[in-house]
């Protein structure tokens, strides 16, 4: 029997959910026996909604409406961030939890997906105001939490401040130490190094995994990169440390250009002193949309989503493009990619790499031992191109993308920890 | 002492068996007398009944057991039978065997056993299902990652361990790989967990050969047994360099004087194996004549290796042993008047608890993984192993030299001493 659609979203309200729906039946004519469980992936596990009142600094009360949703823990534990945001949906805390659901599976973690927020806007309270939001929702949160049913870690307008006091608020809750309640903490409550740069690095592994099936060098190559923030920055540097070349880049106060090469730990001390790459000396600036036709091998989008689009997919003179912002290339602009024969290493393998490290950080708090920043640097890229393998193979095999190839090697693994564990009771 | 001994309701085979070993090692051994007498008493024996809503609506009433025998050096561990033949006797007797195993691979484990009296065979997958999932609902207040934790024995597989880890994580509202060991990768199970009991045995044997100057390459081997354990046992040593002559299921076995084909051994295990398909223990196409399973233990071979059910070799069938060396595969193939009689031949015994214990040391590996949630390359795993086995070897063989007795006495002895050191310093509660 086919399941009703859920009655707690209105089909005119349907949003992002709708979209990872779409995502979800283009994906079933790919998974075989399996394709009959694909319903469990279309229904989350569990929506929980709080109310979260606190005292604001002047003394009155304000609501805020919180979310936490588990869309499916077959493999394993929920995990995903916490947003804060004023334009949060149940809708968008489902959609994302279940793309952390793909994310997890796709890189096989031992995880499920899961996604909370709150429908706030962060900088129109104060720091006090926000612990007392976070505090409060991690309490009410707290009877679906822990780290053996969910763990956040930060999102939009959250970060490793609300991540100590998440982990505070719990532990004091529950009588114990539980630093594995939440992942992208302080290293001095339980954090883990190598967190800073985890998703630019995954983003340059996956990248020269691609390039190693295509039998293009890394080495003397050409890298242009589309945002210098956390993730474009340490891609940015980690090519450049390979031998490439970065001869674009840009953020969102403009883009420079130097064919000769540009010195990525250069820019960042500019950066640093400037807050952004215009006027960097060592480049010539160029308008921000020219950086899509800037000739290069490797092409990373690591800043807003939906950058590439019909508009500028063609003028892409790329062999790879590693995704290392979430959704930035839209649908058509995928189409067009792939017809041109470019490399699209998707956002859910590409920028991977903070999730990871998150994983990496929730093991050292079972063990209560840390690792130094070598061992996870070596242990994220033997976990990156185990993941880039197992969907390049897929993607050989059914002659797909790579990014048809993640959703079916993702849905594969969920749909076959569903069919183990069977249907309780 | 042994007369205050627990005595299981009806058939206490596998236990009464123990307790005659145990009293024999007793009387060589440095022991402590007041804690001692914990290995005599199973530290809690549960029984549970157990209905199940059968396919056609009725509902059948089955009985299951659970019995930890020890937990002094650590949470108890063991596995979970499906048989028409369990009994409160053979748990236990089972358990108290995990608890030597434990001890003598020192691994921070107690002994547990447990099983229902059923013939998987004859139920669907449903009603297995449903008879796995009561039986876990019936034990969770008493198994738990830290409390108790279940592995297969015979009749049951990685599925019937998937449905305890789903059913355990279920009850208790979070996900607990750790509760079973034997689980799909997908769930947290272990690489290079399926023949690791296989892989321990021939690398103990290959060890143990080395250093008694056995014959080694094209040695030949005979196994009892086509589960888990007999196949594997058989890749692997055909694999090594060993001749396996002789293979059998409980209808009967086969036997090639040249050696069976390694590719087709190979195919079989794959078969079985790694589909998730209960294993049929198959033997079609490996070639070979037909012989009857006592045919199969009287063949003039190196090396005889029972794998299948306890007391396999027994007062009927001992003097018809043709093997120079046998290796006990299966827990307690081997009854204690038996083994006298094989000594008296000459015939040298590697016990059970020394012989299997390359499937506990993977379960060990399987429950660190758990515990922790990071998960190892498959050579790491083997590597392990290696190391696990080739220690335990060491500390047996250098306290038979010793107390100038068989592998057994050896074997005993080196555990019953740790297990009672550990009881001595943690003392008697309260």
């Amino acid at each position: 029997m086919k399941s009703e659609p859920l009655s707690y979203l209105s089909s005119e309200n349907i949003g992002p959910w709708e979209i990872y729906l779409e995502q979800v039946d283009r994906v079933t004519p790919y998974l075989g026996k399996l394709a009959v469980l694909v319903d469990h992936l279309k229904r989350p596990k569990r929506c929980l909604i709080v109310d979260v009142p606190i005292h604001l600094d002047d003394g009155s009360v304000a609501y805020f409406e919180g979310y936490r949703v588990h869309h499916n823990t077959a493999r394993g534990p929920a995990k995903g961030g916490v947003r804060y945001h004023p334009d949060v949906t149940l809708s968008e805390v489902m959609a994302l939890a279940a793309w952390m659901t793909i994310k997890n599976a796709a890189v096989n973690l031992p995880y499920g997906g899961g996604k909370g927020g709150i429908r706030v806007d962060p900088r129109k309270l104060s720091p006090l105001e926000i612990e007392r939001l976070t505090r409060r929702y991690t309490s009410e949160i707290g009877i679906i939490i822990g780290p053996d049913k969910d763990i956040p870690a930060p999102d939009m307008g959250t970060g490793p401040r609300e991540m100590g006091w998440m982990m505070d608020t719990y532990s004091m809750n529950v009588g114990r130490t539980a630093s594995g309640v939440v992942t992208g903490k302080p290293i001095s409550v339980g954090g883990s190094l190598g967190r800073q740069d985890a998703t630019g690095r995954g983003v340059f592994v996956t990248a020269a995994a691609a390039a190693e099936k295509i039998g293009l060098p890394v080495e003397g190559s050409r890298v242009v990169v589309q945002g210098f923030g956390n993730v474009g920055n340490a891609a940015a540097r980690i090519f450049h440390d390979a031998g490439a070349k970065v001869v674009a880049l840009s953020d969102v106060t403009g883009a420079v250009r130097n064919d000769a090469g540009i010195d990525p730990y250069d820019v960042l001390k500019w950066v640093s002193v400037h807050g952004g790459v215009r006027g960097y000396p060592g480049a010539e600036a160029i308008p921000p949309s020219e950086l899509f036709e800037v000739p290069c091998e490797f092409f990373v989008p690591a800043a807003l989503e939906k950058q590439i689009t019909e508009h500028n997919a063609w003028k892409i003179q790329a062999k790879i493009i590693a995704e290392g912002a979430n959704g930035p290339t839209t649908p058509t602009a995928d189409d067009i990619l792939n017809e041109r024969g470019i490399l699209v290493v998707p956002d859910v393998v590409a920028n991977a790499g903070g999730v990871t490290v998150s994983y990496f950080e929730w093991v050292q708090d079972f063990n209560s031992y840390f690792w130094t920043e070598a061992e996870i640097n070596q242990k994220l890229e033997r976990i990156m191109r185990h993941a880039f393998e197992a969907v390049w193979q897929v993607a050989q095999d059914k002659h797909v993308s790579l990014r048809t190839a993640a959703y079916i090697v993702a849905a594969t693994r969920v749909l076959e920890a569903r069919a183990l564990r069977g249907l309780y009771p | 002492m042994l007369r205050n001994a627990y005595r299981p309701p009806g058939d206490s085979g596998l236990w009464d068996h123990f307790l005659e070993r145990l009293e024999r090692t007793l009387r060589v051994s440095r022991i402590h007398p007041e804690t001692v007498e914990y290995l005599t008493h199973p530290r809690r024996t549960v029984e549970v009944s157990l209905p199940v809503k059968m396919d056609d609506g009725k509902v059948s009433f089955f009985t299951g057991y659970r019995v930890v025998h020890n937990i002094t050096k650590g949470t108890a561990c063991g596995g979970v039978r499906y048989h028409p033949g369990v009994t409160m006797g053979q748990t236990a007797g089972l358990a108290a065997l995990m608890t030597l195993k434990a001890a003598v691979y020192n691994l921070p484990f107690g002994g547990s056993a447990g099983g229902i009296i059923v013939n998987p065979g004859a139920l669907s997958s449903r009603e297995l299902e449903r008879l796995t999932r009561r039986y876990a609902s019936e034990l969770v207040e008493v198994i738990g990652p830290e409390e108790d934790v279940l592995g297969p024995d015979v009749g049951t597989d990685a599925q019937v361990m998937a449905w305890f880890m789903d059913t355990y994580s279920m009850n208790t509202g979070q996900t607990v790989p750790g509760v079973v060991t034997g689980k799909p990768a997908t769930l947290g199970g272990t690489l290079g967990k399926d023949d690791a009991g296989g892989q321990g045995l021939v690398i103990l044997l290959g060890e143990l050969a080395r250093r008694q100057g056995w014959p080694l390459e094209g040695a030949t081997i005979a196994i009892q047994g086509f589960g888990q354990v007999g196949q594997a046992v058989a890749l692997t040593a055909a694999r090594a360099g060993f001749k396996v002559v002789a293979v059998s299921n409980s209808q009967g076995g086969i036997y090639d004087p040249n050696g069976l084909d390694v590719a087709a051994l190979e195919a079989a295990y794959t078969q079985d194996f790694e589909t998730h398909h209960h294993p049929r223990h198959r033997l079609q196409g490996l070639g070979g004549r037909s012989i009857s399973n006592e045919e199969l233990l009287a063949l003039p071979v190196d090396y005889l290796v029972p794998a299948a059910l306890e007391m396999s070799i027994h007062a009927e069938n001992a003097a018809n042993i043709g093997a120079k060396v046998v290796i006990e595969g299966a827990n307690g193939a081997i009854t204690p008047e038996t083994e006298a009689i094989l000594q008296r031949r000459g015939i040298t015994v590697v016990p059970d608890i020394l012989a299997g214990g390359g499937g506990l040391v993977a379960s060990y590996l399987e429950w660190v993984q758990d515990l922790t949630m990071f998960f190892w390359e498959e050579s790491e795993v083997r590597e392990r192993l290696r190391e696990s086995v080739v220690v335990a070897l060491e500390s047996v063989l250098d306290r038979s030299e010793k107390l100038e007795g068989d592998l057994r006495l050896g074997a005993y002895s080196v555990a019953v001493e740790r297990v009672n050191e550990a009881s001595r310093l943690r003392g008697v509660y309260p």
